[in-house]
């Protein structure tokens, strides 16, 4: 291997996958090539409407990730890229990369789209799912980076119009193909997925334009889609009046050899149907399902609300084809659970297509050198999901396998850390410090306010009238500029307020928009790069608290959006320029749990080159790994825990302690100081990142006569029996209960892996035992991925499978010496009684005891449920709202160990996001103390729940408040407390905040 | 509801099912693809999907003495639409084997059969007919193995050789069936 | 055209009850010029055998190995053979065991895998083409057709040689003569019940019935079948289910043989049209 690793990482592939990672490399210090080959980066996230579970919009908060990459100066952008050869060895590769020609000049183009208006040729929009047409000059969406036109050559006609028109001069139809090759340390893939065609599964009649993919119905939904988000049924353009969703379409099918599971479909159908319904509130919507598979965090309590408040139906049965009256009218034949053939008519069909690899994989793999499944995903390993074989080369996202967005980000950073720890020596080599323009200094200027109301699609222009907004806002105080911009938030539009800024000399900005939660961080960047102090800038959300919530009120919507907007003016007046200030701060990391999570934390984090202490509560490291004894591929887990022990033990930059618990937590990121004991031992340690992986507990059931018999044991407690050569189950019979303990009224989530668990246990039964009879009982089998061939294997080898319902739960009874198990088969509607000699329970996967006390000690939230609530469901899945804290493993929520490898090593590409600067920032919006003024009374300390102000005695003698400016959070708990007036809040200040409810309250 | 203990199930059933060749028996995860789509089961209460149950179950007292197993048409509709290959009109045909060899061929079948060995014609040349074959000037009965008792014989030895006779309950003494 | 000449597999039905098929088929590939050469002591296929799995191979190996030593394709009239001729072509030729297997039983059966089994409907659509047959129409047949294909045709997918939902060889045949399609896609594969003919007539008779009906709410003038066991419930079984159902139906049936064979201006004589069983008159004289 070569000495001189080269500190840039090469990403194919520019999903939200490729995004998070090239984010996370570029913000670790590393330089990213960030390779796709379309015009555009974004994938298939750009393309839904809303997201499960939160129904949170794809493209809100998608757009800031991509202005982000956009932006982001360790980025290098190569769209419209195929990549053509790779040479060289792992630290050291050159990739030759051909660019294909946009025949427009990307320097010159600015995205206006006149050419767009005048090409007279259509084609198929791909973007929109070929359901319209687009011109053959195009950008394929709003919000598109780069925002720049491509020129499709095999369908021009040669008129030349978009050169006529074109301003810049950009477009030259003489541009040619050109090729690359660039030097990189390590290689990222993230092709992701295509959707399975129908036209393999003609009784499905995709032919009948009322019957869709459900990426098509997504494009229906979306704002900006080809019916501007209107639900319609395609042959009569008319509102419909009920649409079936039809399941499993081209997954679970071993006739079309795709018999794994596309993961997701469930949980999107659900949602498409659920979001379809807010659009016409008296839809019928029906989906017909085989197994509900809706297993992530958050996923089946959304399951229930989709049956219990938006009456969703759900019929449990594979549909076997789709039939056409001849007056084109749609139905559908079923049997129904009591076994009756009934046929429904639906105006509108949804097929639920699963996931294909992306076109293109066998020509990747062979460039690439990595082998691909029997099914065209990336191989890798059960406990090695982000290793392709190769070193050097890191996978992650759909190609893995089909996963929904949460685990795509997770992977998406850990294939970041797996790729920049082999390159970890080369930090900051290849990067450029992002250089901002000097601030003007704004100090005795007038205000000069500029008022950007955006119509974020149709989100809020199809209920406020923006342009009324824009003319209102001409007219108030300060303001001298205002306009209306179609999507604020797009990067061209970034270049526009800043271009806006300068011409009119502005030094104060507002964005009439959406969320500051989500695109605060995004303007203020735009005002700093314009020159602008970025606490120059304010905020009206007439979106979420004005368009979404008074939807059917347009009038007094607008009216609304005009107060927000005077408030916000009202504020902007009085908006002082604040600085932040650098903070120095620790380089080391802590990480609590010593579990395969906290291992694999701890152990990448030193390929980083950044020392870690791993504490550990119990006398042994494992965790319930240690629990785990089979696996479903075959690969042995003992030995994964085996290894890992050995490897923190033994690395000298891990510091394990064992048998220590946490006393207190105090400080902030990068200065954090925890308290430990150990054995009654006291000890301090500071540390500039947090990692929580404290890991879950196996629950300890009190249904099924737990407890009362040595036969009924849980799952990991059957593993260990078994491995340690305990049981003899030749001819013996065993059954298993499914969901004890999960999906139920105190616990209504999934605890996700005990359908795998039981099913690869029973398969360790057969195969030792094959005359041994093996019973499941379950609700709905969540074998997903490509776990669903292992219950295809458990079936082969004559495991059978009972079906039991939540209100008719099996019973469990001893009769003399025997148990006995009874259970009602739902297909047959009979009774089965069962004597087994050993009933296994999957118990639920529970918090671990300890999560209140941790949560308390570092302000983290809990769910409902009692597992640590990350920051952002989809899109932060390891970060806590929390700076500086990361989570991983089951503390999250119950996972694979595959899946907790993979959240681990996101956990340490995102704490080096942090590790990697040489010092933090602190806020800008913190609480200052006027010293003059304040009497000591000691109120701001009482109240402060960060612990930040302290009692002094300053220069002149008197007992003051002091607030840390780099603790400070800027909750302003201590400024309202404060009796004496004394602590103003930076950017909430009193006579701001006065000056909003004054504006309020005038016209 | 029906109350069954699954310890007096068949357990040799499955297995005999796939040496009969309904070989990917166990494939089938029950999602109803077969039953909803069945020609026969918008005529009556044949259910697939339930069949291939019970066989998995091992329940034959359910399943190899009801007539459902027969009414099959092997049209192959369930087979080209099972998404596990499951092969459900295999299963039936290999149920039918089974069923047969324990006694439950269905009259209508059995008396098939006993014309064919009888005969050998599953129906039957009937007196009317012949007498029209005459009027037309035709033999009275057609050149086919019903008119040569050599062929006949052929016939009869196929089914003594496989054992067809015993499965049919053909008595060769009375050349009649039992019962 | 490539082909010329094929091995002829009639069937059990082509010598008594398809008879009519037998010869407008014989009559049919002599007007367009291929030669059948029917398989000498050819036995039958076992079409929806009971007894055994292996014996549908083990009948068919016989079969194949006689078309084989000629080097000829086989062609069948009849869907049923077809699908068991292929179905044991194929299974013979992916497996090694099975073969041998049978080639055990009798030398008779050593097949070695190197012809095909084709139905021929599949020849005439997609070996001689529709460009060639239009060459040779003579006549128009202006009529409203229901093509009614029956199970074999398509299904199962992996032996059938057209789709199995919605088939089209036959549309395309009667479009090409001048016919018209009825809208029947529906009832186009729904299966007739033939199997169950002599165990469960009463359902096989319900299951006719409602393609029967169908094809005569559709408007339709004649049923059009390339399938015997259909064509028997479809035509010789009509006045049984008028009687049982007291109904009045009247629909000529129509092997597709003998429809192509009206517009290739063969004489009805020729096609057996006189053996159909209910009356093919009033489809004779619209031929133009």
């Amino acid at each position: 291997m070569s000495e001189d690793k080269i500190g840039a990482v090469l990403v194919v592939g520019a999903g939200i996958a490729g995004m998070q990672s090239a984010l996370d490399l570029a913000d670790s210090g590393f330089k990213v090539y960030l390779l796709t080959e379309y015009p555009s980066i974004g994938g298939y996230m750009a393309k839904l409407d809303k997201t499960f579970p939160t129904n949170d919009c794809a493209m809100c908060i998608i757009s800031p990730k991509l202005v982000d990459v956009a932006g982001h100066p360790n980025i290098e952008l190569l769209t419209n890229c195929d990549l053509l050869e790779l040479s060289g060895e792992p630290g050291s590769f050159k990739a030759r990369i051909r660019k294909r020609t946009r025949y427009v000049d990307e320097e010159k183009c600015t995205g206006c789209g006149s050419c767009i208006s005048v090409c007279p040729v259509e084609i198929l929009d791909g973007f929109n799912e070929n359901l319209r047409g687009t011109k053959n000059i195009f950008i394929p969406f709003p919000q598109a980076v780069p925002l720049k036109a491509t020129r499709r050559k095999e369908t021009c006609m040669g008129c030349g119009l978009c050169k006529v028109v074109c301003e810049s001069g950009a477009i030259d139809f003489n541009l040619t193909d050109s090729e690359i090759t660039i030097d990189i340390g390590s290689v990222v893939l993230a092709p992701g997925y295509k959707t399975f065609d129908p036209e393999l599964m003609k009784e499905y009649r995709y032919d009948h334009p009322d019957v869709l993919r459900s990426i098509e119905f997504e494009r229906f939904l979306a704002p900006t889609g080809p019916t501007g988000g209107h639900v319609i049924k395609p042959s009569t353009g008319e509102e419909p009046k009920s649409i079936a969703w039809i399941q499993c379409v081209g997954s679970r099918n071993e006739r079309l050899d795709r018999g794994y599971c596309s993961s997701v479909c469930c949980t999107y159908a659900i949602k498409e149907a659920v979001i379809a319904k807010e659009h016409v509130p008296d839809l019928s919507c029906t989906i017909f399902y085989m197994d509900m598979r809706t297993f992530g965090k958050g996923f089946e309590e959304y399951y229930n609300r989709a049956k219990d408040e938006y009456g969703i139906e759900f019929i449990r049965c594979r549909v076997p084809s789709v039939k056409v009256r001849t007056d084109g009218g749609l139905f559908i034949r079923y049997e129904n659970e009591e076994g009756e053939i009934e046929e429904r008519e639906f105006d509108v069909v949804v097929l639920s297509v699963g996931f294909q690899p992306p076109d293109g994989n066998r020509e990747l793999a062979r460039i690439l050198g990595i082998d691909l499944n029997k099914f065209g995903f990336c191989e890798t390993g059960e406990f090695t999901p982000l290793e392709t074989g190769r070193e050097g080369i890191y996978v992650c996202g759909a190609f893995v396998e089909p996963k929904d967005i949460p685990e795509t980000v997770a992977q998406g950073s850990g294939a970041s850390a797996k790729a920049s720890a082999l390159i970890s020596t080369s930090r900051h080599t290849q990067v450029t410090e992002r250089e901002f323009p000097p601030e003007r200094d704004v100090s005795g200027e007038l205000p000069r306010i500029g008022v950007f109301v955006c119509h974020c699609g149709i989100n809020i222009a199809s209920v406020v009238d923006v342009l009324a907004v824009v003319e209102y806002a001409k007219t108030l105080p300060g303001v001298v500029y205002a306009e209306n911009d179609l999507y604020a938030c797009s990067q061209d539009n970034q270049k526009h307020i800043q271009e806006v800024i300068k011409e009119y000399n502005l030094n104060r900005v507002i964005v009439a928009s959406c969320s500051p939660r989500t695109h605060e961080p995004l303007f203020r960047n735009t005002c700093r790069e314009a020159g602008l102090n970025p606490y120059l800038f304010e905020m009206a959300n007439i979106r979420d608290q004005c368009s979404w919530v008074h939807m059917h009120e347009p009038e007094k919507a607008t009216e609304k959006a005009k107060d927000l907007v005077r408030m916000a003016v009202a504020k902007a007046n009085m908006l002082q320029p604040l600085k932040t200030i650098p903070i120095e701060m620790n380089h080391e990391c802590m990480v609590i749990g010593g579990g395969i999570a906290g291992m694999t934390a701890a152990s990448e984090m030193t390929r980083q080159g950044y020392r870690v202490y791993l504490i550990e509560k119990e006398a042994e490291l494992g965790g319930n790994l240690r629990s785990i004894r089979y696996s479903l591929s075959g690969e042995d887990p003992q030995e994964l825990l085996r290894r890992m022990i050995e490897e923190v033990e033994t690395n000298p930059m891990i510091e394990v302690m064992k048998s220590t618990t946490i006393d207190s937590i105090e400080g902030y990121i990068g200065n954090f100081k925890v308290n430990l004991s150990r054995n009654g031992e006291k000890r301090e340690i500071g540390c500039g990142v947090i990692i929580v992986a404290t890991g879950a507990e196996e629950y300890k059931p009190k249904e099924y006569l737990y407890g009362e018999d040595e036969r009924i044991v849980t799952q990991h407690e059957f593993e260990e029996l078994m491995d340690e050569g305990k049981l003899d189950l030749s001819g013996k019979t065993v059954v298993m209960i499914q969901c004890v303990g999960s999906r139920e009224e105190e616990r209504t989530y999934c605890s996700r892996v005990c359908c795998a668990t039981a099913i690869k246990n029973s398969i360790v039964i057969k195969e030792n035992y094959p005359d041994a009879d093996v019973y499941i009982l379950y609700r709905d089998i969540r074998a997903y991925g490509f776990k669903e061939e292992y219950y295809r294997r458990a079936r082969d080898l004559g495991v059978i499978f009972i079906r039991y319902e939540k209100d008719e739960k099996p019973e469990v009874t001893k009769d003399g010496d025997l148990l006995k198990v009874g259970v009602v088969d739902q297909l047959l509607k009979e009774k089965f009684i069962i004597e087994p000699d050993l009933l296994v329970l999957s118990a639920a996967t529970i918090p671990a005891a300890d999560n209140p006390r941790i949560s308390e000690l570092l302000k983290l939230p809990l769910t409902e449920h009692g597992f640590f609530l990350e920051a952002h469901a989809k899109l932060r899945p390891v970060d806590f709202a929390t700076d500086g804290v990361f989570l991983c493993g089951l503390a999250h929520s119950p996972k694979l160990i595959g899946e907790t490898v993979s959240q681990a090593c996101a956990a340490v590409s995102r704490a080096c996001t942090v590790l990697s600067r040489p010092f933090i920032e602190s806020e800008g919006t913190i609480a200052k103390v006027n010293e003059l003024i304040c009497s000591g009374c000691g109120v701001c300390v009482a109240a402060c729940p960060y612990e930040v102000p302290e009692l002094v005695v300053n220069e002149r003698g008197a007992l003051v408040a002091r607030i840390n400016e780099a603790k400070c959070k800027g909750c302003g708990v201590c400024g309202c407390g404060c009796p004496s007036s004394a602590i103003t809040m930076n950017h909430f200040m009193d006579m701001q905040i006065m000056a909003q409810i004054d504006a309020f309250g005038a016209t | 509801m029906e109350v069954i203990e699954l310890k007096n199930a068949d357990r040799t059933l499955p297995q005999r099912v796939k040496e009969f060749g309904g070989i990917d028996l166990l494939a089938c995860y029950q999602c109803g693809t077969c039953s909803s789509d069945c020609p026969v089961g918008t005529e009556f209460f044949f259910r697939i999907r339930r069949i291939m149950r019970k066989a998995a179950l091992g329940l034959s007292e359910q399943v190899l003495p009801a007539k459902d197993i027969w009414c099959c048409t092997t049209c192959f509709t369930c087979f080209d639409r099972c998404p596990q290959d499951a092969k459900p009109t295999d299963v039936i045909l290999a149920l039918r084997r089974v069923a047969a060899r324990e006694g439950y061929t269905p009259q209508a079948s059995r008396n098939t059969s006993a014309n064919i060995t009888k005969f050998g014609h599953a129906v039957p040349s009937l007196e009317e007919i012949e007498k029209k074959r005459e009027a037309m000037g035709l033999p009275a009965r057609p050149p086919t193995a019903a008119t040569y008792p050599e062929a006949i014989r052929e016939i009869q030895l196929i089914v003594k050789k496989r054992g067809i006779a015993e499965i049919i309950r053909f008595n060769w003494e009375k050349m009649e069936l039992e019962g | 055209m490539a082909v010329t000449k094929l091995a002829y597999y009639p069937g059990c039905p082509s010598g008594t009850h398809a008879i009519e098929q037998d010869i407008s088929t014989k009559a049919l590939f002599e007007k367009l010029g291929i030669e059948l050469v029917e398989v000498e002591d050819w036995n039958c296929c076992g079409a929806v055998e009971i007894e055994d799995p292996h014996l549908v191979y083990a009948l068919n190996a016989r079969n194949l190995a006689i078309a084989e030593k000629d080097n000829l394709d086989i062609a069948t009239p009849c869907s049923i053979c077809f699908y068991n001729l292929e179905r044991t072509n194929r299974a013979l030729r992916e497996d090694k065991d099975l073969s041998a297997k049978i080639r055990g039983i009798d030398p008779a059966l050593d097949y070695k895998g190197t012809i095909r089994a084709r139905h021929t409907l599949d020849v005439i659509v997609n070996e001689v083409g529709l460009d060639e047959i239009s060459k040779k129409v003579v006549k128009k047949v202006p009529l409203k057709v229901a093509p009614y294909y029956g199970c074999y045709i398509g299904r199962p997918s992996e032996i059938g040689f057209d789709d199995p939902d919605n088939p089209d060889s036959m549309d395309r045949l009667i479009e090409l003569i001048g016919g018209e399609v009825v809208p029947f896609s529906q009832m186009k594969t729904k299966c007739c019940g033939g199997p169950l003919m002599m165990t469960k007539g009463d359902l096989a008779f319900e299951m006719t019935k409602k393609i029967l009906e169908a094809a005569k709410a559709k408007g339709a003038d004649c049923i059009v079948t390339a399938c015997p066991l259909c064509h028997m419930l479809l035509d010789a079984k009509q006045p049984d289910i008028e009687e049982k159902y007291s109904i009045k139906i009247e629909m000529p049936v129509l092997y597709i043989s003998q429809l192509l064979g009206l517009a290739l201006g063969i004489d009805p004589k020729k096609l057996g049209l006189d053996k159909n069983i209910v009356s093919t008159k009033e489809i004779e004289r619209k031929v133009i």
